[in-house]
This record gives C-alpha cells, sequence and structure tokens, in this order.
C-alpha cells in the first residue's frame, strides 16, 4: 500500500488539475479517464525510478502496465523481483 | 486592420525560453510571417454577430495570453499583459457580392500573411458573412504567446462563451497563462531542470550530418515554403490505424503510437532519400506538463530533437521502436526548453502531428482549416504536417517544401516517394528499409524500362572477324587502310591478316590466349590485331611510351608468351622468356601462310583483348572483354555513327586507349578506310590530333574533351571532318558549343560515356546546342542492348533528383579483372532490376542522378579516381609508387582546379558582351545562359524596380522623417554616376549631407569635381577617413581578389556612423543596377516565380545584416559595434537611386554635362574617380583570370543602362603595372598566380632524407606512364591530419605558383630574348620565376601550355618554331637559340633591300 499512496501523491500534486483531486481511486483507469496523458506517464516513470529504484524499459510502457494506481504498483512489485 | 497600443500594462514578465526561441526566429526575418497561424472556422448557421463579438470579448478578458504583447525593453524581450483590446473582433460582410466565397478567398490570401508587430494585438479576428446562415470565423494568431493547442482553446472557449450568453449560464474562469510562467521559472531552477539539461546536452553534444535531400542541404534554404497537401484517404487511413493496434506497435496511448508512426514513416523516407543512416527530426510536442495547464491558453509547446541511428538490418518495426524509445526519452525530460539548450540546429526536418477536432459551433456544424502563411523557418528544408480529422479518423498530409531546395516537380516526386514509403509499411512491418522502393510506377517505368528497352536482335555468330570478312566480300578492292601514300584494299588487308593468323595458330596462339602487342601505328597495326582474332585468340596493347616495369608487369600479370612488335621496339619489351614476332623482320616468313580466311567458331563469350587500367592498389589492372561486347558495340556504332556512308576514320590515339577501338572496327565493318596517324617521337605523338584536322582528310573523329581543347586553340575549321565522337572524361557544354561556332554548325558532335569494362561506349547523346544548356553535355541514353540503372546508397534504384551510382547492365559488360577474383566480384555483380530481370552489372563508381527533367546528370566520381586527360587514374597507384622510393615515408596526392579555363580565344556574349572567361558562363548561338536565362524573369526583375514617382514618394518619406538639418546622407565617389544622384536628390528639393571616403587613391580630379559639385548645389560635404585603408584593400584582395568589397564596407560603415550622428534616417547611394545584380540580386529570387519586392528587401536586408557582422579587416580595425543591434537597420534605410531611376549612359552625361561643373577625370584610367581601382582589377584578372566588372557590365547592358559596346569599350582597360606593383607593394599584398590547366596532380611527400623532385619523377617514370606523373611535388615536414587522423586534404597548402624543387639550377635570363620568352613561359605554367635551363615539362607544362608559347613566339618574333623541336629541346636557352637561327635564316633568305627595309622596321 505503501507503494499504492507514492504514487497517489505524486499524481494529484503534480499531474491533476485541483478539482480532480481527491476523485481518483487506486482502480480508476487514469489513461481511459483522461486524468493523465502520455507526456504525464513519462514524467510519473521518470519519478518512479528516482523515487523506488527500479528501471522502467521503453517497452514496459503499455497500457496494461500504467492504467491505474493499482496496475502500476503490481507493475512495481514485479519490476523489483525481476531486478532482484 | 488598425490597432491603438494599449498603455494600460497591467503584469510584466520575462518570455519562456519556448516564447525566446520564436522570438529570435523572428528577429532573424522581421518581415516574414514565419510563425502565424491562421485559422478559419465556417460555420453553417444563424450565427448573430453582436453575441459572437461579446463572447469573443468575454474570452479575451478571461485569458491574458491573448491580451500579451512583447516589448523590446532596453534590447531584451519581455510579455507584457494589457488590460484590453477595445473591439478585439472585426464583422467583415461579403453577403452582397456576387461571389462571396472567392471573395473570401481572396481575403485571405492577404491577410494570412499579415506580419505582425510584436509590441502590438497579436491576433487578428474577423467574423465574415457569407450569407445569413453561412458564416466564417477567421482567427490569426502570432505563435509567439499562443500554441495551436492554445488557439484551439481560444474557439471552444469562444463557443462556449457565445452559447452561454444564449442560454444565461456562466462562464467559467479561465486559468491563466502566468500561472506556467511562473512554473516554468521555478523548474529552471530545479534539480530536475538541472538532470534534464544534462541529458539534453550529452544527446545533442555531436551535431549531425547536415541532411542531404535530394543532394541539397540547408545550408540554401530560405524562408519561402510551397505547401503540398496530400489525403492518405479512408483505406490508408484505417490501415494505419489498424497497424497502430498490432502487438509491438501499439503503445500507451493512441497518440503516442500514431505520432511515433509518422517518425518512423518520415525517417525511412529520409534514410531512403539521403541513405545517410543517422537521421535527426524536430517533433513539437504539445508540454503541457500538468492538466492543471491543459486548457491554458498560452504557449507551452516544445520541439524534441529525434535522433536514430539505422542499422544495415533495420526493418520497419525496428525502427518504430527505436523510435518509441526515442520519442519516450525526449518526454521523459519533456519540461526542459530543449531549444534554448542547444544553439546549433540538430534537425533540418520537422514532423508535426495534430489532431483536428470535430466540434460544432454552439450546435451549428463547423469545418476547420489551417491556413499556411507560405513561410516557414529557414532552417528546415521539409516540414511535414500530419492531420487527423476527428471526423472520420483519416490522415491528411502537408508537405512545406522550402522553396529555394524543391523544384516543382522535385516536390510532386518528393510526396510519391513518401507515399510509396507509406505503402510498404502498410503491406509490413517486417521489411527492412534497405529494401523499401521509392520508385513511382511511372518512375519505374520510365527510368528502368523505357529508358533500358534497347533490345536490338544480333545474329548469334556475329563477331568482327565475321563481319570484316564479308566486308571484304562486298568491297574488295576499296581501301581499308591509308598510311601516307601506302594504300591497302579490303582483299589486301584480309590476306595479310590471314597468313599472319595461320602463322599464329601454328604457334599455338587460338581459343583464350593472349598476344601482346607492341607497334607503332602502322597499317602492320590493323593487320597484327585482325591475324590475331582470327586465330580466336585476344590482344593485349602495349603502349612502347609505357615505362619498362610497367608493360613487365602487364606482361607477367596477364600471362602472355608471345608479342608480336617490329624491330625497332623489340628491345623494349623486357622478358626473355616471350616469344617475339616482328612484323617487319619476320614478314618474309609470314607471307608463306595461306591469304585464305583460316576456319573459325568464335563465341559471344570469347576473350577479344585485355586493356590494362589504373588500379588503387598500385599496380594496374586487366580488364577482359568479350567478341560479345565488342560486337554489340560496334554493330551500334557503326549505325550511329556512319549512318550507312563509308567513312574514314583517323587512328592516331594509343591502342592502349579503349576510346580508340572505335576508330579501328567500325570503318572496317562498313566499307570505310582507316587513315593512320604516326610519329616516333613520343612527344610529338601527344600532338597528332592537330595533324588529323589539319589534313581533314578523315569523315568521323573519336577523340577526347583534352584533344578537342587543342582544337579549339589551334583555330581549326575543317570542312570534311562532320562528325565527332567525344569520350573519355567529363564534356563541357562550352567546349561543345565553341567547337560548333568554330566549325562553322556543320559538324554533328556525340558525347559518349563508358568505362573500359563495359566495352568503349555503353551510353550517348547528340548534342543539341540549343537544348543543352547545363554546364556538362549529357551522357544521354544506353546503347543497343545496354541497361543504366543508378543505384542509391542502399543498393535501390535511386528515385528522381537522388544521388547514387551508375551501373551497366548488358552486352558490353566484361568479364571482369583478369587474376582478381575479388575486385571482380566487388564491381561485377548480379542483380535483380524489375523491368530488367536479373543480369550482371559492372559498379562504374560514377556518381549520377535523374534530374527533373528526365535526363541523367553525370556528377563524376566517387573514390579518389580522377580522369586527366582521358585517361583514367587512381591517386592511390601513384601514392604506392612514390611510397616504393626509399627515401619517401609518405604521400598524398590531390588533383587541383581551379575555376578559369584554358587560355582559349576569348568571346562575347552577343547581347550583353559578358567574356567566355567568366566562369562557368556558357553560350548558345552566341547568347550567354545568364542572357538566356533572364529572359524568363526579366518581367519579375522588372517588377522589382520602380520608377522616378516611386523616388518622389520616398523623397517626401525623408522629409517627413526628418528630424534636424538633414533629409539624407548622399554617398558621393565623385564619380559620374554618384554625381548625378547627387545633382537628382537636390532637384527633388531635398537638403543631403554628402559624404565621401577618402581612401586614400581618390584621382585629385576627382576630389576637384566632388568640390566644384557640392559648392554649386550649396550641399554640405563631409570626407571620411581611416589609416587603416592600406590593411583593408590588402584584406579585400586577400578574400575577394578585389579593392571594392573592403571599400565599400568602410563606405557603409561610416556613413550610416555619420547619418546616426546627425539623426539623419536615410542614405543613398548610387550603386548601378548592375552592381544591385553583381551584390544583392541573384537569379534565383527572381526565378522563384512568387515574386514579391518586399521579400527581396528583406532577403537584401538580412544579407546586410550578416555582412556588417561578418569578421573582417573592418571588424577588426573599424568600430562597428553599432551594427550589433538590428534597430540600426530599422533607424537607418538605405535607398538605392538607381532602383528607381531608369537613365542610360548619354542622357546622363547629357545631364551633369550641361548642370554642374563635373569634369571627366583624365588621371584615373578607366574609373572615374578611384586610383587604387585599377589595382583592384589586375589583381582580379591575375588572381581569377577575369574581369571583376564583367559580370555588373553585363548587368548593365541588360537592364538597358549601358550599351554593349560602352561596356566592353569600359572593360579593356590599359593598366599601368609599375604602378601597381607599386601600389600593391605599399598596401603590403603579394597576388597569388592562377592556374589555367582545371586538373592537375600534385604529390605531398614527407622524406627521410633529402631527395629532389627531378629524381623522384625520374623514379616515378619507370614505373607510371607520363600522364599520371605529378605536375607538381611538394615536400612536407609532416602531413596535415583531421581531428580523425585522416590526411586534412583541405590543408594542404596549395603548389601553385612555387618553382619546383631541384629542377636544374635557377640561372636568370641573360638578354633580352630569354627574359622576354621567361615571361611567356610564366604565363603559361604560372610560375613565378624560371631558370632559362629549366625543363618545360618538369615545371608541369603539357602540350597545351606549349602551344600557347609557341603561338606567342609566332606573334612576336614572326618566326615558327616546330612543336617537335620544342618538344625535343624544351629550355628557354635552347628556344632563344632556336628563334635566332630561325631570324637568321629569314634574314639571309631576303634580298639586300628587303634585309635593310626589315631592319629599318625593327629599328623603329
Amino acid at each position: 500500500m505503501q507503494d499504492q499512496q507514492t504514487l497517489h501523491r505524486f499524481i494529484t500534486d503534480e499531474l491533476l488539475v485541483d478539482e480532480e483531486l481527491g476523485t481518483v481511486s487506486a482502480d480508476d483507469n487514469l489513461l481511459l479517464a483522461g486524468f493523465i496523458d502520455s507526456l504525464g506517464i513519462m514524467r510519473l516513470i521518470a519519478f518512479m525510478e528516482e523515487t523506488f529504484h527500479v528501471n522502467v524499459h521503453p517497452q514496459d510502457v503499455t497500457i496494461e502496465n500504467f492504467a491505474s494506481i493499482n496496475t502500476m504498483a503490481a507493475y512495481l512489485d514485479r519490476n523489483r523481483q525481476l531486478q532482484r | 486592420m488598425i490597432h491603438s497600443v494599449n498603455d494600460s500594462v497591467v503584469l510584466r514578465s520575462d518570455l519562456t525560453q519556448s516564447q525566446l526561441a520564436i522570438w529570435l526566429g523572428q528577429q532573424l526575418a522581421p518581415d516574414k510571417p514565419l510563425y502565424n497561424m491562421a485559422h478559419t472556422f465556417a460555420i453553417d448557421g444563424p450565427v448573430e454577430p453582436e453575441r459572437f463579438a461579446q463572447a469573443f470579448a468575454a474570452v479575451v478578458e478571461g485569458s491574458d495570453a491573448l491580451r500579451t504583447i512583447i516589448v523590446d525593453v532596453g534590447g531584451k524581450p519581455q510579455q507584457h499583459v494589457v488590460a484590453a483590446w477595445p473591439n478585439a473582433l472585426e464583422i467583415v460582410d461579403f453577403s452582397a457580392e456576387s461571389n462571396p466565397d472567392q471573395q473570401v478567398q481572396n481575403w485571405l490570401t492577404n491577410c494570412t500573411q499579415r506580419v505582425f508587430a510584436l509590441d502590438d494585438k497579436l491576433f487578428d479576428s474577423v467574423l465574415i458573412k457569407l450569407a445569413s446562415r453561412r458564416w466564417v470565423w477567421y482567427y490569426n494568431q502570432h505563435h509567439i504567446t499562443i500554441d495551436r493547442i492554445g488557439t484551439m482553446r481560444v474557439y471552444a472557449r469562444t463557443a462556449s462563451a457565445y452559447a452561454a450568453l444564449g442560454n444565461g449560464t456562466d462562464l467559467h474562469e479561465q486559468p491563466q497563462f502566468a500561472a506556467y510562467t511562473a512554473y516554468e521559472q521555478a523548474y529552471l531552477a530545479s534539480g530536475r531542470a538541472e538532470k534534464a539539461r544534462a541529458y539534453w546536452q550529452e544527446k545533442l553534444a555531436e551535431p549531425l550530418e547536415p541532411l542531404s535531400l535530394y543532394g541539397q542541404s540547408n545550408a540554401v534554404a530560405g524562408s519561402q515554403t510551397d505547401r503540398v497537401r496530400v489525403e492518405l484517404g479512408a483505406q490508408r487511413s484505417s490501415a494505419l490505424h489498424a497497424i497502430s493496434q498490432e502487438p509491438g506497435i501499439r503503445s500507451i496511448s493512441a497518440e503516442l503510437t500514431l505520432l511515433t508512426l509518422f517518425n518512423t514513416l518520415l525517417f525511412a523516407y529520409l534514410y531512403g532519400i539521403s541513405g545517410q543512416n543517422k537521421l535527426g527530426i524536430g517533433s513539437p510536442f504539445h508540454n503541457r506538463v500538468k492538466s492543471a495547464f491543459r486548457d491554458t491558453i498560452g504557449l507551452f509547446i516544445n520541439i524534441f530533437p529525434l535522433q536514430v541511428t539505422i542499422a544495415d538490418d533495420e526493418t520497419f518495426g525496428s525502427l518504430f521502436q527505436k523510435a518509441m524509445a526515442e520519442l519516450m526519452g525526449s518526454l521523459r525530460h519533456a519540461e526542459f526548453p530543449v531549444a534554448g539548450a542547444v544553439t546549433q540546429a540538430t534537425f533540418d526536418v520537422v514532423l508535426n502531428y495534430i489532431t483536428i477536432p470535430d466540434d460544432d459551433f454552439a450546435g451549428m456544424p463547423m469545418t476547420f482549416e489551417w491556413h499556411h502563411p507560405g513561410y516557414g523557418d529557414s532552417q528546415h528544408g521539409l516540414r511535414l504536417q500530419v492531420n487527423r480529422y476527428e471526423a472520420d479518423d483519416n490522415f491528411a498530409l502537408f508537405f512545406d517544401f522550402n522553396h529555394a531546395m524543391f523544384s516543382p516537380a522535385q516536390q510532386q516526386a518528393a510526396v510519391r516517394h513518401f507515399l510509396r514509403v507509406v505503402d510498404q509499411f502498410i503491406e509490413s512491418r517486417k521489411m527492412a528499409l534497405r529494401a523499401v522502393s521509392l520508385l513511382s510506377s511511372a518512375e519505374k517505368q520510365a527510368t528502368l524500362i523505357d529508358f533500358n528497352a534497347t533490345a536490338v536482335a544480333m545474329m548469334p555468330d556475329a563477331n568482327v572477324v565475321a563481319l570484316f570478312e564479308q566486308q571484304v566480300i562486298t568491297t574488295p578492292d576499296a581501301v581499308a587502310v591509308r598510311d601516307g601514300d601506302t594504300v591497302i584494299t579490303y582483299a589486301a588487308l584480309n590476306a595479310r591478316a590471314n597468313q599472319l593468323a595461320h602463322f599464329l595458330a601454328q604457334r599455338g596462339v587460338g581459343a583464350e590466349t593472349i598476344v601482346g602487342v607492341c607497334l607503332e601505328h602502322s597499317a602492320e597495326t590493323i593487320v597484327t590485331l585482325l591475324g590475331i582474332l582470327k586465330t580466336g585468340g585476344a590482344y593485349l596493347p602495349l603502349d612502347p611510351a609505357y615505362p619498362a616495369a610497367r608493360l613487365e608487369y602487364m606482361l607477367g600479370d596477364a600471362g602472355v608468351q608471345m608479342v608480336i612488335t617490329s624491330d625497332r621496339l623489340k628491345s623494349i619489351i623486357p622478358s626473355d622468356r616471350i616469344t617475339l614476332i616482328c612484323v617487319d623482320s619476320d614478314w618474309d616468313q609470314i607471307k608463306r601462310e595461306s591469304v585464305a580466311n583460316p576456319a573459325q567458331s568464335i563465341t559471344v563469350e570469347q576473350l577479344i583483348y585485355t586493356i590494362y587500367t589504373s588500379g588503387s592498389t598500385g599496380q594496374p589492372k586487366g580488364t577482359l572483354l568479350t567478341h560479345g561486347g565488342l560486337t554489340n558495340y560496334v554493330l551500334w556504332a557503326r549505325d550511329r555513327y556512319t549512318q550507312g556512308e563509308c567513312c574514314a576514320f583517323p587512328l592516331f590515339s594509343s591502342l592502349a586507349f579503349d576510346l580508340t577501338v572505335t576508330s579501328i572496327y567500325v570503318p572496317l565493318i562498313s566499307g570505310g578506310e582507316i587513315v593512320i596517324y604516326g610519329d616516333d617521337s613520343e612527344d610529338a605523338k601527344r600532338l597528332l590530333v592537330l595533324r588529323v584536322f589539319e589534313d581533314d582528310a578523315v569523315d568521323v573523329v573519336k577523340l577526347t574533351p583534352a584533344h578537342l581543347a587543342l582544337v579549339r586553340e589551334q583555330g581549326f575549321a575543317p570542312r570534311r571532318i562532320k562528325r565527332l565522337i567525344v569520350g573519355g572524361e567529363d564534356f563541357k557544354t562550352e567546349l561543345a558549343h565553341s567547337i560548333y561556332e568554330q566549325f562553322g554548325r556543320n559538324v554533328a558532335i556525340y558525347n559518349e560515356y563508358g568505362p573500359t569494362e563495359t566495352v568503349v561506349g555503353a551510353m550517348c547523346h547528340h548534342f543539341d546546342p540549343s537544348a543543352d544548356i547545363k554546364p556538362s553535355v549529357p551522357i544521354g541514353r544506353p546503347i543497343a542492348n545496354t541497361n543504366i540503372v543508378i543505384l542509391d546508397k542502399r543498393d535501390q534504384p535511386a528515385p528522381t533528383g537522388v544521388i547514387g551510382e551508375l551501373l551497366i547492365g548488358g552486352a558490353g559488360v566484361g568479364r571482369g579483372y583478369h587474376n582478381r577474383p575479388q575486385l571482380t566480384a566487388d564491381r561485377f555483380i548480379a542483380l535483380a532490376v524489375e523491368g530488367i530481370g536479373s543480369e550482371r552489372f559492372y559498379r562504374t563508381g560514377d556518381l549520377a542522378r535523374w534530374g527533373d527533367d528526365g535526363q541523367i546528370e553525370f556528377l563524376g566520381r566517387a573514390d579518389h579516381q580522377v580522369k586527366i586527360r582521358g585517361a583514367r587514374i587512381e591517386l592511390g597507384e601513384i601514392e604506392a609508387a612514390l611510397l616504393a622510393h626509399p627515401a619517401v615515408t609518405e604521400a598524398v596526392v590531390t588533383v587541383s582546379s581551379h575555376n578559369s579555363k584554358p587560355n582559349s580565344p576569348i568571346t562575347y556574349c552577343d547581347r550583353c558582351g559578358i567574356a567566355s572567361n567568366y566562369p562557368d558562363i556558357t553560350f548558345v548561338d552566341g547568347i550567354c545562359h545568364i542572357c538566356r536565362d533572364f529572359d524568363g524573369y526579366r518581367d519579375s526583375a522588372d517588377a522589382y524596380f520602380s520608377d522616378m514617382d516611386a523616388f518622389r514618394d520616398v523623397a517626401a518619406a525623408m522629409r517627413a522623417r526628418r528630424r534636424g538639418k538633414y533629409d539624407c546622407v548622399v554617398l558621393l565617389s565623385g564619380g559620374k554616376d554618384s554625381t548625378y544622384v547627387l545633382c537628382q536628390v537636390v532637384d527633388h528639393g531635398l537638403n543631403p549631407l554628402v559624404f565621401t571616403l577618402d581612401n586614400g587613391y581618390i584621382s585629385d580630379e576627382a576630389k576637384a569635381n566632388i568640390r566644384r559639385v557640392t559648392e554649386q548645389l550649396g550641399v554640405d560635404h563631409v570626407f571620411g577617413r581611416t589609416e587603416h585603408m592600406d590593411a583593408i584593400f590588402a584584406d579585400s584582395l586577400a578574400r575577394f581578389s578585389n579593392v571594392c568589397n573592403g571599400c565599400f564596407k568602410v563606405i557603409y560603415t561610416l556613413s550610416v556612423k555619420l547619418a546616426r550622428q546627425h539623426n539623419i534616417g536615410y542614405i543613398v547611394t548610387g550603386l548601378s543596377r548592375g552592381q544591385f545584380f553583381e551584390t544583392r540580386l541573384t537569379p534565383d529570387l527572381f526565378r522563384s516565380g512568387a515574386f514579391d519586392p518586399d521579400g527581396i528587401d528583406q532577403i537584401v536586408l538580412d544579407a546586410r545584416k550578416a555582412y556588417h557582422r561578418q569578421q573582417d579587416a573592418v571588424s577588426r580595425l573599424l568600430d562597428t559595434s553599432l551594427f550589433d543591434d538590428n534597430a540600426i537597420f530599422e533607424e537607418i534605410q538605405f535607398v538605392d537611386f538607381y532602383r528607381y531611376c531608369d537613365v542610360d549612359l548619354d542622357q546622363l552625361y547629357a545631364y551633369i554635362d550641361t548642370h554642374v561643373p563635373w569634369i571627366r577625370p583624365k588621371d584615373t584610367g578607366r574609373s572615374t574617380n578611384c586610383l587604387i581601382n585599377d589595382v583592384g582589377i589586375w589583381v582580379h584578372q591575375k588572381e581569377r583570370g577575369y574581369h571583376n566588372y564583367a559580370l555588373p557590365y553585363s548587368w548593365d547592358v541588360r537592364m538597358g543602362h549601358k550599351q554593349r559596346d560602352e561596356a566592353l569599350e569600359e572593360l579593356d582597360d590599359d593598366i599601368d603595372e609599375a604602378y601597381v606593383a607599386a601600389v600593391l607593394d605599399k598596401i603590403d599584398y603579394t597576388p597569388r598566380m592562377a592556374t589555367d590547366d582545371p586538373k592537375q596532380l600534385t604529390a605531398y611527400i614527407v622524406t627521410s632524407a633529402p631527395v629532389t623532385s627531378t629524381d623522384l619523377r625520374q623514379f616515378l617514370a619507370t614505373s607510371l606512364p607520363d600522364f599520371m606523373l605529378p605536375t607538381h611535388i611538394v615536400s612536407l615536414e609532416a602531413l596535415p591530419l583531421t581531428a580523425n587522423g585522416k590526411v586534412d586534404r583541405d590543408a594542404l597548402p596549395s603548389p601553385h605558383g612555387v618553382r619546383p624543387q631541384g629542377s636544374a639550377e635557377w640561372v636568370a635570363p641573360r638578354n633580352d630574348l630569354e627574359a622576354i620568352l621567361a615571361g611567356l613561359w610564366a604565363q603559361a605554367l604560372h610560375l613565378d620565376e624560371i631558370g632559362i635551363y629549366d625543363n618545360f615539362f618538369e615545371l608541369g607544362g603539357h602540350s597545351l601550355p606549349a602551344i600557347q608559347v609557341i603561338s606567342a613566339v609566332r606573334q612576336q618574333f614572326e618566326v615558327s618554331i616546330p612543336l617537335r623541336d620544342f618538344f625535343n629541346a624544351p629550355t628557354i636557352s635552347a628556344l632563344a637559340q632556336a628563334i635566332e637561327a630561325a631570324i637568321m635564316a629569314e634574314i639571309d633568305a631576303l634580298s639586300d633591300d628587303e634585309a635593310a627595309a626589315m631592319l629599318a622596321e625593327w629599328g623603329q
């Protein structure tokens, strides 16, 4: 849950407009809902790499991995296991 | 549209980085609408104009970006937000017009190109009524404050405000751009920005090679662009959408995928047309990094430089992955303003991907369009805009081609090439980029199929032997060979050849045997060749002039066991293992053989001859040619060149050049005759071609352009010779024209192209004096049964405009190189070509491209192989020979060229009088190409010029602008033209301040004129002076070979200062119209078609800015800081008086003679005011080989300001060389010497021990033929190297003017005669000092300069020295003796009276 909260904070602070604050849940499809576009995802990835010390390969940047805060957290787990 | 600047500024801040980038771009072209974004929104419905105006006003009121202007604060731009724009929307009503749609179109054309003043309202918003239910909202926005997404927000906001006003709802408050300005400033100070900066700087550290767009780089680009729109249509669009969903392609968002998909297509296309594998494009991205900014009206856009490196096996799919990774990397560092991070241009091409929304306007249907302003950033050769229409999801492509780089035909071709890439991408993502074909079906048909439709049926057993024997039956008694008084009939020739053949066959000669032939030109030569061929064997020509070592190598390499030679020459055949047969001393034995034709069974594949050509590895290589190839060529050549007649051909060139083949076999199979030209002396042999033209006893001559230049030099105009076949090297149109004229237009000239490897000729062009206007005569079309293909760097058939290598396939392709399997495999390749099929091709190493006129344009060698006087030379072979000398440790050989032409007789254009020695000038029917071109754009050029009515307006503007005492500065040189200008300015009621630069060389009479004229006119006059004038003249001579450039720059610099000092807004110049064309107006400006005087003014102004900022003696020695600020060019304007005034020379003189006390100076030579002018003219002639006034005067004639005779008379200077020398000494300038020979070999060597160039040349002569001996040998301490450790060829010193080291000891001329001769040699050889024992040929002389010397001797001393004598004793001392002897002989032959008369004449 730690990861989800970190991601949620970054998304709400950096990527969303004020009035959307708090309306994003961990399962919301951020891409489909138009909350975040590709530029936002790339900023998110830069943030993930820095904060979680992982390496996100361009081929991992898929809808499946980045649709929601929960899928991102799951991807982070897989990524960490692979890098171990 | 009238705007009022609103003074109530509510907010000030610096520009964002993206704004700054646009601001800079606009500063570079302040009068160009580079950044206009003009939109129209056509609304079908009953728009209420008042409500619309109210809605728009609300949007303006709610958005700071729409109220932003850019203000210059102390040279630094700031953005100010003003409180309001009253009447922000205009309303125009076209509904009463007869054709409102047309009216709107016309209106739009004007308005979209409006140039915005940055410190005023930066948009135009106009609601146009077409009918009560048809409206168009026009909204043109300058990019500096709002980007495209921003403009769409403006529309959306306006639409919702309109709707809200209708139903009374409230409008949301809008986000302000100021929030982003603050955000960016905070970001730039953050650590994230530091990391991003490091990312971009590292990424862009290595600049890319400029992209070659159809052989053009953006160095020639201008700001004018041409837009070509292409709809991709439903089928292609839906295919691309489907692909964007494929695994491996599909990414996190559809937008990202589609953008990358088009980036991939663009990269693949650029790779295809350039062959370059490191590619960069610019990709604009919205950069609204927080969703808080998504709805903000403003400028956010960032342009990412995307770069990919294409691998050899790259596929569309793998390229897509690379492009995606590259874009993602950029997006991670997106916030950082890249434009500010890198100063150098990192891309020449831009792709802009745009989604066009499918919106309505408050419930009414709306159609959106984005209008192109016709201009763009001059950094970009091509901008591709991809529109995706939300309405139907289809794509449209908008190609914005840089007008200066793409002809209209090339634009169309480029679009077709891009679509070919799209279609092949749709077909398969697995396709390799190397395999992508760019040719459209029409190009394929034209360049591959139609061009190569050369099939001609040939009898399967046809060969030259059988064809000759057939001819013997047809014309047994006709003359086959003529050698002086000796004639040999076909029957006799055949009989002798048969005897030799039987003789040889008995000694083992048969199919695939190579027999050496080492003979002087004689009838026996022909007998020998035929004799060998009749056995089924092949021959190897051995030029007796070749060094023994080379002959020995060739004999050994070819495995020759028998050589046919003559008694006299047999000693030069080096090996005693070789059987020698002498056609003279052994003939008694040979003639016992049968005269009957031997039975023969020659096949097409059988070897016919081997000729050795220069090889890069240091040894020559033997090309192997077959009967089939030769027969095919000879049959084609017979039809083409004899045209059914029995023609005589001369045999004068070496058998070792395959060019000679034509003159032997074509007459022998067509009943013609061979006329033998021979000589014992090697030097005289080089001039045999002149005897051919002197005798004029043949019909067709095959020769090289170098030969033809000799023929021109000697002025032959033969009556019988009617066809010339020119081959061997690049054939200049100018030479073809002058020969055509010299021969009374009664000659057919053929340019034949083909390497030795594919039998003599593979392509041919019949020179057309009216149609051939490019610098080189075209190489034409393939001969019979021949295929020509140009392959690009990917080995794909090159599309129109792309430079590639020329390949030759078909009957003529030889077997390859003897004993060189690797080299043969490299150069002779099997190739499957669509429309031709699979066959063997020879890679010529020659570069060529398809021109947009459907002709092949020949571009020379791809490697270090060069052609000199018809011979193909590998520089590597000469370098290897140099390195074989024990003292030489390093060697580089270069070919030097020079612009000027050989000293052929100078002719003058019938219209403008420009001389034929002007660089790259070509004549057709006596008219130069500039005049011919000018016919095509004369109207546009005329439109640039104006009339005196317009000058009156300018004069009025000057008076209106006047701040102090003066209306303008007038530049007065003291010459007639500027004096006239001054009179006219005064006549127009203006009060000028007159400025003259006293450059230290103004003539006294000119100064007197200046004083009298200004006094009588009652105007104030000042002289400008600088102590640095001499240094500036020396710098100008070094840069431009003239003095005027330096002088002009000082005049402009000082006069601008003067104008500023007196607060004067205008400077009036007296530049002639001719000078405009010389210095500012290039024909390209006019030829552009879309002619626009303002555009030209802008270009001229841009050029002037660059001019004043150039680093040279003026910028070093004078204070030029006032040009650092662009404002000076606005503040002080130049008025070229003769732009308005059209006056001819007579009128001008008549006027000043009667109006002012101006007297034509007599102390200045041709110029009317300046004494140093002659020095410039003299240096220019000497260094560049032509007159620096030739071009401006030709323009004066073209513009009707001078008569041709007047111009020619003025150009005919009589320059006092002693004065010139004194001035050059004073200003400390040493002229460089030009060279006339366009190509000379120079060897640069580094040695471990001293070695003289004479020794070295002698050493080289043991292994290299004379045409490969370097003209100059320069010894260096070390070779200059590039950063990559390669020899820096550009940094090698020029060898010209330097007397070669170690020639005979220098002895000065001892008397007048020798001194005169030394002068003639110096002229011909372009050397400074010549000793009387120096060998003419060691100094780099060859036959052409030798002829010049002998002609000059004939003219000056009225004696004829035989060239042969000169060749035998080529020193000044010997030549002087020969001249004295000849004069004495003449005097001896005279009667006493005649001798007395002659001596009396000399005494005068």
